[in-house]
């Protein structure tokens, strides 16, 4: 049962992200990211990531990608100029080489690596309440400065968006 | 052994304070026109060399009360240089040898220091005179004084430099200047040699143990035979070498002429007195090893004798009054060698003594003839002056007399001494050289005499040649100049009886005898013992040396007073003789063409323009125009693109990968 | 076959290098961009698979909190891009070579 579903999330979460590097239009690429990141959700569930699970639908594919595709309308670029900026082979194919090279040697470098242990997780694991007390406890600190750096970012944000005048 | 000398530091401390002081009033008013101060200046400068004089009197004293075997005086001052195995002290070693160089040169320096005060009145700039001139008797003093070879090293260099500074006193006449740099420069070349020969010795003695190169140290280190044959003439060589730079002999003696650029009172103090005798001084001091060495000695002889002659001739053409008697004193520097060339090194010094008195006397007439004609130095435009300027003239002739050789005058038994000296004294290197040496130092004798007479008649004899305004301020010169005159024609009149030779008087020879304890004798004899040809021999050289003298006095009488066109006639039959004379042999020309010309065209177009332009200034170029297209190359991978960046980072991320496989 | 530890890191390195890939070679700013947000979301994926072999949540805390920074960049970062393009009317990375040399 377990291998149906990760062998789908997985082929689902490579495909989005192939068509993402692909497309010329960023609005399809900006779906293909959708998609991967709602596959890789499912692997979250399937890893008992239970609040894992719900911020990466709600933040990352939500929020995030939204965000990306106003944007995408903001700037509202035309046909011809995306055409302009399609990929080119030789660019794509030296890029791609690299890749598969360090895609290679990285997958040798981590053979060996065991699987997961025999007896099964504790209860409660991975949910919000659990995942809760130890950010409360030891990252406490951690979860205020990111706090901060969310202050900074939206007035950054703000900052950066207002026109001129 | 040695008793210490309670006065000693104080010969050469009042000059040196007497040169800072007037040093500090010559920086200080030297913004000013007019001379301030001059009679204070004036009185220190003359004050310190007469309390150096007194100091050495009361040492001399001093050292006669003591025994023949032990007299000598010493001071230690403070210690100098300790670096490895050079110990040097900073010593004073007063014994008979430094004492009596010492009393002519504090003495007949006082008196010149007086004389200076009338000879400069005029002059600007006497602060500063009278701290060099002070300076340098500090100087020489040091290098009398010092008891080792470095010490009297220092001395040699200040006198060196307080020539320089006083040849070129009126430096702002380009020639002045350009001569007081002549001297110092060519002085160097000769110290170059010197300061070999102190490293050869000190690497002759230095295997035993340490030492501070006195010359105590080494006479014991040439007793206990440190030093072998080859090195010591080679060391004895170059030391000379020193000496003929700074006693102007052959080759270096080519400063002295152009040193009479500077007053003439320091010409009759540095270079007629004082200075230029300091090569004997050294020879006679280290005389141990010169003996040790008889081709060093033999060379010394040769060298001595062949710049009298040589000398002599240059100054029978010479129409300046001044460069006659620097010749004349080259010539007789000459002769000092010569006499302790053959190992007599009493005959020798004697003749120092000698001719600082009539030299000085001759010199600083001539400044006084100078002074009396407002600055007319040519002898072509003088005449007559005996009657005109007469305390002038008579102590001219009295000194005159004893350069030229006349008994009973001083330079007559000196020079005669060290005529029969290198007659009858042996020489085991070349068997047949005294006859000759004595030749060559019996014909210069006449030339001598022949070139003094011409001076003397066409100075003060004959009818008056002089211009218009030097024959109106015609004028006698003042007693602060007369009597130093005085006082140097009276000892040009005495001093020589006390060299009296043994075979005319016994023990008449004072001198020789005061100086045996320091003195060594060459192989070939002692000084006092009589010759094995009998008294005989000594009478008939005696007569001849009076005889040759005589001879050139009567030729100068009759060439220059009797019959005055008769000269010019000799000169035009004789040509390029008389030519290649008066041009001084062309040494000055030739050193120009050899050494000079090849320097400057070396440093020029070899050095500078070869190596350091296109050598060094094209390697330092070149660098930073590698630099440049270097990093114009590097600069290349800042696109500016940084997707590159990272694909680059990538690629080293995989590199690293594969090699960590 | 059994899902093991190595599975999940495998395909986190491949979309990984796929993310790697879009950063690489393209020129549309925004496609870079997003291909950055799958980078970061492969190496979630990582310490979300670690977490359950070593049967910790504090793997999950540092995915919390890289979302979280993600969110904060994507905010920024699109803000600097509308910038530029309110600037100089195109988000093609060859034009922005600024900072050459």
């Amino acid at each position: 049962m377990n291998g149906v579903f990760f062998w789908a999330f997985a082929v689902i979460s490579v495909a989005g992200g192939l068509v993402t590097v692909t497309r010329r239009s960023p609005l399809t690429a900006a779906l293909g990211l959708a998609v991967s990141l709602i596959a890789v959700a499912g692997l979250f569930a399937m890893l008992a990531a239970h609040l894992l699970f719900i911020l990466q639908i709600l933040v990352y594919a939500g929020a995030i990608v939204v965000l990306i595709i106003f944007v995408i309308m903001l700037i509202n670029q035309q046909p011809k100029e995306l055409d302009a900026m399609r990929l080119r082979g030789r660019r794509f194919i030296a890029s791609a080489a690299i890749c598969a090279a360090g895609c290679a040697l990285t997958l040798r470098a981590l053979r060996g690596l065991p699987d997961f242990p025999p007896q099964g997780l504790p209860p409660g694991f991975g949910t919000a309440a659990d995942v809760g007390i130890v950010t409360f406890g030891a990252y406490l600190i951690p979860f205020e400065i990111l706090g901060l750096i969310l202050l900074v970012g939206i007035l950054g944000a703000v900052v950066l968006a207002k026109r001129e005048g | 052994m040695t008793s210490t000398g309670s006065l000693l530091w104080l010969i050469p401390l009042a000059p040196l304070v007497g040169a800072i002081v007037n040093g500090a009033i010559a920086l200080a008013t030297s913004h000013r026109e007019r001379a301030v101060g001059r009679g204070i200046v004036g009185a220190i400068g003359c004050l310190a060399p007469s309390i150096a004089f007194v100091a050495t009197v009361a040492s001399f004293v001093q050292l006669r009360a003591l025994p023949v075997d032990a007299r000598s005086l010493t001071q230690h001052l403070f210690s100098w240089i300790a670096a490895g195995r050079l110990h040097v002290d900073a010593g004073l070693l007063f014994d008979p040898l430094s004492c009596a160089m010492l009393l002519f040169v504090t003495g007949i320096g006082a008196l010149i220091h007086f004389y200076s005060l009338g000879y400069m009145a005029h002059e600007r700039g006497v602060a500063r005179y009278f701290a060099y001139l002070n300076l340098f008797t500090f100087a020489m003093v040091i290098l009398v004084l010092g008891d080792g070879l470095l010490p009297m090293f220092v001395g040699w260099e200040g006198v060196g430099l307080c020539s320089y500074l006083l040849i070129g006193f009126w430096f702002t006449d380009e020639e002045k200047a350009i001569a007081g740099n002549k001297a110092f420069i060519v002085n160097r070349i000769g110290d170059f040699g010197f300061l070999l020969g102190i490293f050869l010795i000190f690497w002759s003695i230095v295997p035993s143990g340490r030492t501070g190169l006195t010359y105590r140290e080494i006479a014991a280190a040439a007793a206990h035979g440190a030093f072998s044959p080859g090195l010591l003439t080679a060391a004895c060589l170059l030391l000379f070498m020193g000496a003929t730079g700074k006693s102007a002999q052959l080759p270096l003696y080519v400063w002295l002429p152009d040193a009479m650029a500077g007053p003439t009172p320091v010409s009759a103090l540095i270079h007629a007195a004082t200075m230029v005798t300091s090569g004997i001084y050294m020879v006679c001091r280290l005389s141990f090893l010169f003996v040790a060495a008889p081709v060093a000695l033999t060379v010394v002889a040769i060298v001595g004798a062949a710049t009298a002659f040589f000398a002599a001739t240059i100054g029978l053409a010479q129409n300046d009054i001044k460069k006659i008697l620097a010749y004349s004193t080259v010539s007789q520097l000459g002769y000092m060698f010569l006499g302790c060339g053959v190992g007599a090194f009493s005959a020798g010094m004697f003749h120092v003594v000698t001719h600082a008195f009539f030299k000085a006397c001759l010199f600083l007439g001539a400044g006084s003839v100078i002074h009396a004609l407002s600055g007319e130095q040519d002898i072509r435009r003088m005449g007559g002056l005996l009657k005109r300027i007469p305390v002038t003239g008579y102590t001219f002739l009295a000194a005159w007399l004893a350069i030229a050789g006349i008994v009973p005058f001083a330079g007559f038994f000196s020079k005669d001494e060290i005529l029969w000296q290198a007659f009858s004294r042996p020489n085991e290197v070349l068997p047949w050289l005294p006859r000759v040496l004595w030749a060559v130092g019996f014909v210069t004798a006449g030339i001598t005499a022949l070139y003094m007479t011409r001076l003397i008649a066409l100075v003060f004899l004959g009818k008056p040649r002089l211009t218009k305004e030097a024959e109106n301020h015609l004028h006698e010169s003042p007693a602060s100049m007369t009597v130093p005159l005085i006082v140097l024609a009276a000892g040009s009149l005495v001093v020589g009886f006390l060299g009296v030779p043994d075979f005319l008087v016994r023990g008449g020879d004072r001198f020789g005898a005061w100086l045996v304890p320091v003195l060594a004798s060459a192989a070939g004899g002692a000084a006092e013992t009589a010759a094995p040809h009998g008294a005989s021999l000594e009478w008939g050289l005696m007569l001849a040396s009076l005889g040759i003298a005589i001879a050139g006095i009567l030729a100068g009488l009759l060439l220059y007073v009797r019959f005055p066109e008769v000269p010019g006639r000799i000169a035009a039959r004789a040509g390029g003789l008389y030519r290649a004379v008066v041009n001084k042999y062309w040494v000055d020309e030739a050193y120009r063409a050899v050494v000079i010309r090849p320097i400057q065209v070396g440093a020029r177009a070899f050095l500078w323009k070869g190596i350091d332009v296109r050598g060094i200034d094209f390697i330092v170029n070149e660098l930073g125009f590698a630099s440049r297209m270097g990093s114009s190359v590097v600069r290349i991978a800042q696109t500016g693109a940084v997707q590159l960046y990272a694909a680059v980072l990538l690629i080293g991320v995989v590199v690293l990968l594969w090699v960590m496989r | 076959m059994a899902i093991t530890l190595s599975h999940y890191v495998g395909l986190a390195v491949v979309l990984f290098f796929i993310g790697t890939l879009g950063v690489l070679s393209r020129r549309n700013a925004l496609i870079v961009f997003m291909s950055i947000e799958l980078q970061l979301n492969a190496v979630n994926l990582v310490f979300a698979a670690f977490a359950r072999y070593w049967m910790r949540v504090d793997a999950h805390v540092i995915v919390f909190f890289v979302i979280a920074i993600a969110a904060v960049e994507a905010a920024v970062g699109l803000a600097i891009l509308v910038g530029i393009f309110r600037a100089r009317r195109t988000v093609d990375l060859d034009d922005m070579t600024v900072m050459n040399e």
